[in-house]
């Protein structure tokens, strides 16, 4: 099989930097990065991704779910000696990207749709079926401020799931996406539409999302990784985790 | 009919190259939203250089009796040059900042954002070239002897403006200071890069500083291409062209070194 991502003996720290300095201190110290404590939130990863996977990676809050994410994407940068490859083109599935208040959603959806790697003719040839879906034709051309919260879900989501990419990657995609019925229809449509044959690294506190979507499961706890090709494996684990951390709470 | 052939042109352009897509969007997106709640629109980017120029006549011509030929022109031509500069380098102190959403959820060169946004300052000035042209044919004023410098006066200007924006775009999200000593040096920069005097005070007085301050040269040279009976600079039109392009390789290569890291800490 294809490997798309690689990743070996990733370790990324973060240096807290102290703003409180003086402003002469801070000139002097521009682009000095060594300054500030460290914060170890990823150590000694590894792990191979290959196309088609569905990967769940589950960790308590801070644990450095999000900093993976970041550094597979490039965002920011690992520490030396760090190993990732990439290939193919990834996206990081996130609600709204760019949405602008003042624009319509018209003019939202042909930002959106280009940021999310459509090109002007694909999101024509997709912008009724996106105004549909989200159920917003009476209001086209109105600025997102008179949006309620649930059209803008709705319209961004409606948007998000037309996305082009080789890889996604999705962190609590499902959080915030309307009512009740929308979020089942929603599901549907992004099972159906973007899960079909990509390769995805899913990111949720949902443990039965997890189980229902991916093949293999990675947990991180403090920082470090541990990868379970069986998902009920990885949910027993991180569960046992979670009690031993309540009971040290 | 022609308005869907040239629908069709545009998206075809743009099918061929999605990151030119990508750039055109932001920087198309950028420039739509200064206007786009107002009930003039766009008109507003006409009114306020027209404006502008009506001022600068009445009050240099009428009220302090300027014998210089069109000098509101004159004026003119030196402020787009430098408040376009500024106002480049002060919006593109936050590019990074305000296209996190950006740099953290798609993989992209980051330099296309200061390329975006370059584009959206580009918009806005050519509303006061489109003044500026209007009024030349009004008033039966014509362009300069040297027209032919003038695109490499705006790819100078293109390279210096970037420049600023990259390195302030480095330098505010570790110290927030940095705009405040921008709008200082803005401040000096209006009063001391030839918008009020003519390019032989300088020589006369102080011909070092057409070779410190690359605006002398570059509004000089403006002048030159846009305005009659003024002089071309040619040495100091490539030597500002070589300063920009050496200005803006230093700048991409310190942005690649440590885009990544500034990220961090926004």
């Amino acid at each position: 099989m294809e490997k798309v991502i690689e990743i070996k003996n990733l370790t990324k720290t973060f240096r807290l930097s102290n703003r409180q300095l003086p402003f002469t201190k801070r000139l002097l110290r521009l682009f000095d990065f060594r300054e500030g404590r460290k914060m170890i939130a990823l150590d000694n990863i590894n792990l191979e991704i290959y196309k088609g996977d569905s990967l769940g990676i589950i960790g308590h809050n801070g644990s450095g779910k999000s900093t993976l994410l970041k550094l597979i994407i490039g965002a920011i940068e690992a520490d030396q000696g760090s190993y990732i490859k990439t290939n193919g083109k990834i996206i990081r599935l996130a609600l709204g990207m760019g949405f602008d208040n003042n624009l319509s959603a018209r003019d939202n959806i042909y930002l959106n749709g280009t940021i999310l790697g459509l090109t002007f003719i694909q999101i024509g040839e997709k912008f009724d079926e996106i105004i549909a879906f989200s159920e917003l034709e009476d209001f086209i051309d109105t600025p997102l401020k008179f949006y309620s919260s649930g059209m803008r879900s709705r319209l961004s989501f409606a948007i998000a799931i037309h996305a082009e990419a080789d890889i996604f990657l999705i962190d609590e995609f499902f959080g915030d996406v309307g009512d009740e019925m929308f979020k089942q229809k929603s599901q549907k449509a992004f099972e159906n539409n973007l899960l079909k044959g990509k390769t995805i690294i899913h990111v949720s506190h949902s443990l039965e999302l997890l189980l229902k979507q991916c093949d293999r499961i990675f947990v991180i706890e403090k920082g470090k990784g541990r990868l379970y090709n069986n998902p009920i494996d990885a949910i027993n684990d991180y569960k046992k985790n979670r009690l031993n951390l309540s009971k040290f709470d | 009919m022609i308005r869907k052939t040239l629908g069709h042109l545009y998206n075809r352009f743009f099918e061929s190259n999605r990151r030119l897509e990508r750039i055109w969007k932001i920087a198309q997106v950028d420039f739509k939203k200064r206007y786009y709640n107002d009930v003039f629109g766009l008109m507003w980017a006409l009114i306020n250089p027209l404006t502008q120029i009506a001022l600068y006549y009445f009050v240099f011509t009428r009220i302090f009796q300027r014998k210089q030929e069109n000098f509101a022109l004159y004026l003119f031509c030196g402020i787009i040059i430098w408040l376009a500069f500024a106002q480049a380098t002060k919006m593109g102190s936050k590019v990074l900042i305000n296209k996190k959403y950006l740099t953290e959820n798609i993989q992209f060169n980051w330099i296309d954002l200061y390329i975006s946004h370059m584009i959206s300052i580009f918009m806005g000035i050519s509303f006061n070239f489109i003044a500026y042209f209007l009024i030349l044919l009004i008033s039966g004023t014509s362009l300069g002897e040297y027209f032919y410098a003038f695109p490499i006066v705006l790819i100078t200007w293109f390279l210096l403006s970037a420049s600023g924006a990259i390195l302030l775009g480095l330098i505010r999200p570790i110290i927030d200071d940095i705009v405040h000593i921008w709008d200082i040096f803005i401040m000096i920069g209006f009063w001391v890069s030839g918008i009020f005097f003519s390019g032989q005070f300088y020589f006369d007085n102080y011909p070092w500083f057409v070779h410190v301050n690359p605006f002398v040269g570059l509004i000089l040279n403006t002048r030159a291409s846009l305005l009659e009976n003024n002089a071309l600079y040619f040495s100091l039109l490539i030597e500002n062209l070589i300063f920009g392009i050496i200005l803006y390789s230093i700048s991409v290569y310190l942005f690649k070194k440590y885009a990544k890291r500034i990220m961090e800490k926004i």
